[in-house]
């Protein structure tokens, strides 16, 4: 019997983590986030932005941003008769 | 990744919501939407497989023995009238999934010793549940150590909730290619604004100064919806989805101290 998925089901790490210095706990997620505080994060209400919001900010990047430095290749776009390469 | 009932619109103010839980509940004692109510019931039951595993496993079983057995659980409340019998009347779906496992666990004792393995039919889709990206939860030895087998289960289901928010703001980023802004400023999500090094940033993204601070702030304010969101879809009432998250807190905190003692 293959286990492969379970591993990670009891904690994916038992290093020693950090403990957090704003929450005093020291349970980590992916890119070392605390895991409490991401919590807290989400008891502070405000409005949805939006998916709209945060791609047009994407996009503005993409506007900004010469090919390659993101990791990606920019392809140019069309707006009416105009294109933006 | 699937879309939870009402995706974009868990919060919309003044409507009516229908959360995966709630879902589950409406159905529970009638026969129309049953096909859309175990439906429902197995996307809750695949998004929090591990909590399960984990709680089954601290118990003390070997990891065969609880893969049988969150395998049997799942198969129970999938096929079974387990909603009829489990008087959802009832709290969450975290709290209900609990009290649920630790009374087929009860009940169990004695089958897992006579019980061979091999000759099984399985129902769930145990292989695509397991095959999904794996969780990155750090957590120390001594905490791990310390936890008593409830606590465990809660500290795991928070992490489920948190990593699943994060997985849709990455995927939101990268159907946009831009994965590396994902990368890059997801660190700083919960970063206090003097701890974040607007300057390094402008140099790691190569976007101006007032561009990562507005997406820094966007990818907040998203992260925090995909994270009520995910807790919602637990609760009856997306109402309660602060209660809940307090509660999940309080269950990190309480872990802390319980490893220090």
């Amino acid at each position: 019997m293959s286990f492969h998925g379970f591993t990670d089901s009891l904690a994916a790490s038992t290093s020693q983590p950090n403990e957090c210095p704003h929450c005093h706990t020291a349970v980590r997620v992916s890119n070392g986030l605390c895991l409490r505080c991401l919590l807290q994060a989400g008891l502070t209400e405000d409005e949805d932005p939006g998916r709209e919001s945060l791609d047009a900010l994407l996009f503005e990047m993409e506007m900004m941003i010469p090919t390659g430095v993101s990791g990606t290749t920019r392809s140019s776009r069309r707006f009416g008769g105009a294109e933006w390469v | 990744m699937s879309s939870a009932p009402g995706n974009e619109g868990t919060f919309r103010q003044g409507a009516f919501v229908t959360t995966r839980w709630s879902l589950i509940l409406s159905g529970a004692n009638s026969k129309i939407g049953e096909e859309d109510t175990r439906a429902a019931l197995a996307e809750l039951c695949r998004i929090y497989w591990r909590p399960i595993f984990a709680f089954v496993s601290r118990r003390g079983y070997s990891a065969e023995d609880a893969e049988d057995l969150t395998q049997d659980f799942f198969v129970m409340m999938l096929k079974g009238d387990w909603l009829q019998k489990a008087d959802p009347n009832r709290g969450r779906f975290r709290s209900l999934l609990l009290k649920s496992l630790q009374n087929f666990l009860n009940d169990a004792t004695d089958k897992t010793h006579t019980h061979k393995r091999g000759g099984r039919v399985r129902f769930v889709s145990w292989d695509e549940w397991i095959a999904e990206p794996p969780s990155q939860l750090s957590i120390s030895t001594q905490t791990l150590n310390s936890l008593p087998a409830e606590r465990l289960f809660d500290v795991r289901w928070a992490a489920t909730v948190v990593e699943r928010a994060l997985r849709r703001l990455r995927e939101e980023c990268e159907c946009k290619g831009r994965s590396r802004v994902f990368d890059v400023l997801s660190a700083y999500l919960t970063a206090e604004r003097e701890d974040v090094s607007c300057a390094s940033l402008v140099e790691t993204l190569g976007v101006p100064q007032g561009t990562v601070k507005k997406l820094l702030y966007r990818m907040r304010q998203r992260y925090r919806w995909f994270l009520r969101d995910e807790v919602a879809q637990t609760v009856e009432n997306p109402a309660d989805t602060e209660d809940e998250l307090r509660y999940l807190c309080g269950a990190l905190a309480a872990s802390s101290e319980q490893a220090t003692l």
